[in-house]
């Protein structure tokens, strides 16, 4: 409770109150407080161990590097003007505190921006808001880059101080700083930039947003591929096979397994086995030539269509007709009364048919003459 | 040459056209993505032997193939597809990019307070369903068979863009209007 603020000095008779009698001499002895006249205080390593310990806060605590540099001014002066070596080696302790400070909370306000702004970027669901929350941390980061900016030209101005008039151990503390501070600007640009391309994501593209809709216009237009360079696109970009046009095949297999790794494996298998397992084949035995000699086969066709033209154009009966035509190869009566039967039934309706038999060769036959033209 | 682990599980879910994304909502697929991060120049050196590219964009990983003369149409066709997909989502969101959450009911309830978006939906060819729901559920699900999406919420059915999404956004950018008085 005394040392609720840890930089707090303390009336020690109201210490006293606080605790049980002979409890503040204990403590001076052991020399976890100090004491001064009428005042105690925490012990300067004691107060950086605790702020080390229990430097667990959530904030990001930008404002307190600037009070802790206008600190620094401030001690820096008194040890110029302090009376005695005490006074000077107080301001010392005091000073390399606050040095040994700095670096710790630019590193836990680097590292706790760092941590909000991805996770702000990876977890809020609305796009506005995370929008608005970017651009506060963006906001944070600037304050620690100015922040930066206002230690390099404080540790400038008292340079002479640091080389000259301190000892080795503050002097070393001071040459830390710097170079710790060279490398977290490294880090801090770096954060800028993710700070500023996250902010953009979430940012409505608009330009893209025209961009597609005109595309859209003149897709709609059926131009699309006239006036714009997209077939050329299509043609030279990379093409992942989520865009590939699919080989359509109809397969009994599990469409899951048929993809896996463990089926290529099979079929590699399967396919080495096969390749083992055929046997040489014996050639055939050679073919009888004489199985090969050409052997031409003719057969004629009575054209029942031209026939039937040819028939329309005579005055004679279709019997003797066809009894008597040359047709410029061998038929038989047979054949020939065949042809006679085919035509009478083909060509009934373009014909006359009479009432009139007459026989031949035991054959009686109607007597058929085409339609009078 | 020695693989890093995973490399079958990265490979399968490669072979089969999908992305791995640094922003999937599976687990196992983020941890694939930092694999494939931290074994980009092993892994295109083991996959180009067999025949696949291995290629990466901001935030994602996909096999690449170069097509045959007569595939070419066709994947104009596939990229024409989804641009009507892309125009309608951004008709119904602006802010529709990588990271971008929604689900098929918020958007069919936004078409039937939008003529405009409702049209756009109506107008994309080869959905399924008879109704604005159904068709919206369809628009999500073929967003997530070509790998742009991922289902984040089984049970609210909310949807994430993912990473790979950049791909399709790069591609656009790229496809620039020509003079009319010289034609592409």
């Amino acid at each position: 409770m005394l040392f609720v603020k840890r930089d707090g000095i303390v009336n020690r008779s109201q210490a006293q109150e606080f605790t049980k009698e002979g409890n503040i001499e204990r403590l001076i002895e052991s020399g976890l407080i100090t004491s001064e006249s009428s005042v105690v205080e925490l012990d300067e390593d004691l107060r950086t161990f605790l702020e080390a310990l229990l430097d667990s806060s959530d904030e990001i605590e930008i404002g307190n590097i600037g009070e802790l540099l206008d600190e620094i001014s401030i001690k820096i002066e008194l040890y110029r003007k302090a009376a005695s070596y005490d006074l000077q080696q107080k301001s010392i302790k005091r000073i390399e505190r606050v040095l040994k400070k700095i670096p710790v909370m630019i590193s836990k306000s680097l590292i706790k921006l760092h941590q909000h702004i991805h996770l702000t970027y990876k977890s809020a669901d609305e796009y506005e808001v995370k929008r608005v929350e970017l651009q506060y941390y963006k906001a944070k980061l600037e304050l620690l880059i100015a922040i930066d900016t206002r230690i390099e030209s404080t540790l400038m101005l008292e340079a002479a101080f640091f080389k000259n008039s301190v000892p080795q151990s503050t002097s070393n503390l001071y040459y830390d700083l710097k170079s710790h501070l060279t490398q977290m600007r490294i880090s801090l640009v770096d954060l800028q930039r993710q700070v500023v391309d996250y902010i953009n994501r979430v940012s409505p593209d608009v330009g893209f947003f025209k961009h597609v809709t005109r595309l859209k216009e003149l897709k709609n237009a059926y131009e699309i591929k006239e006036y714009t360079n997209i077939a050329q696109q299509v043609q030279e970009s990379e093409t992942p096979l989520a865009l590939t046009p699919k080989a359509m095949f109809s397969v009994q297999l599990e469409k899951e397994y048929a993809g896996s790794v463990d089926f290529a494996e099979f079929v590699e298998r399967w396919f080495q086995k096969r390749n083992a397992v055929l046997p040489a084949r014996e050639k055939a035995e050679a073919i009888d030539t004489s199985y090969l000699d050409e052997s031409n086969v003719e057969e004629y066709l009575v054209d029942t269509d031209m026939l039937h033209l040819e028939f329309k154009e005579t005055s004679t009966d279709l019997f003797t007709f066809v009894m008597h035509k040359n047709f410029g190869f061998e038929q038989d009566f047979e054949d020939r009364l065949s042809t006679y039967c085919d035509m009478a039934g083909l060509y009934a309706k373009e014909y006359c048919l009479s009432d009139e038999y007459r026989v031949h060769n035991s054959y009686q036959y109607l007597i058929i003459y085409p339609k009078e033209r | 040459m020695e693989l890093p682990r995973y490399t079958k599980e990265i490979f399968e879910r490669l072979s089969k056209g999908n992305f791995i994304c640094q922003n999937s909502p599976v687990a196992l697929e983020k941890r694939l993505f930092e694999i494939c991060d931290e074994n980009s120049d092993t892994l295109e050196a083991y996959f180009e032997p067999i025949g696949f590219d291995f290629n990466y964009g901001p935030g994602y990983f996909y096999f690449s193939k170069e097509l045959q003369e007569t595939q070419i149409e066709a994947k104009l066709d596939n990229i024409l597809h989804l641009l009507d997909y892309i125009e309608m989502f951004l008709q119904y969101d602006e802010y529709f990019n990588v990271g971008w959450r929604g689900s098929p009911i918020a958007l069919a309830e936004a078409a039937t307070d939008n003529i405009v978006i409702k049209e756009r939906i109506e107008k994309i060819r080869g959905l399924s369903g008879n109704n604005i729901f159904k068709k919206c559920e369809d628009i999500f699900k073929k967003m997530e068979k070509d790998g742009f999406m991922a289902l984040e919420d089984e049970y609210e059915k909310r949807y994430i863009v993912l990473t790979s999404y950049a791909y399709l956004v790069d591609f656009f950018k790229s496809v620039k209007e020509v003079s009319r008085n010289e034609p592409a």
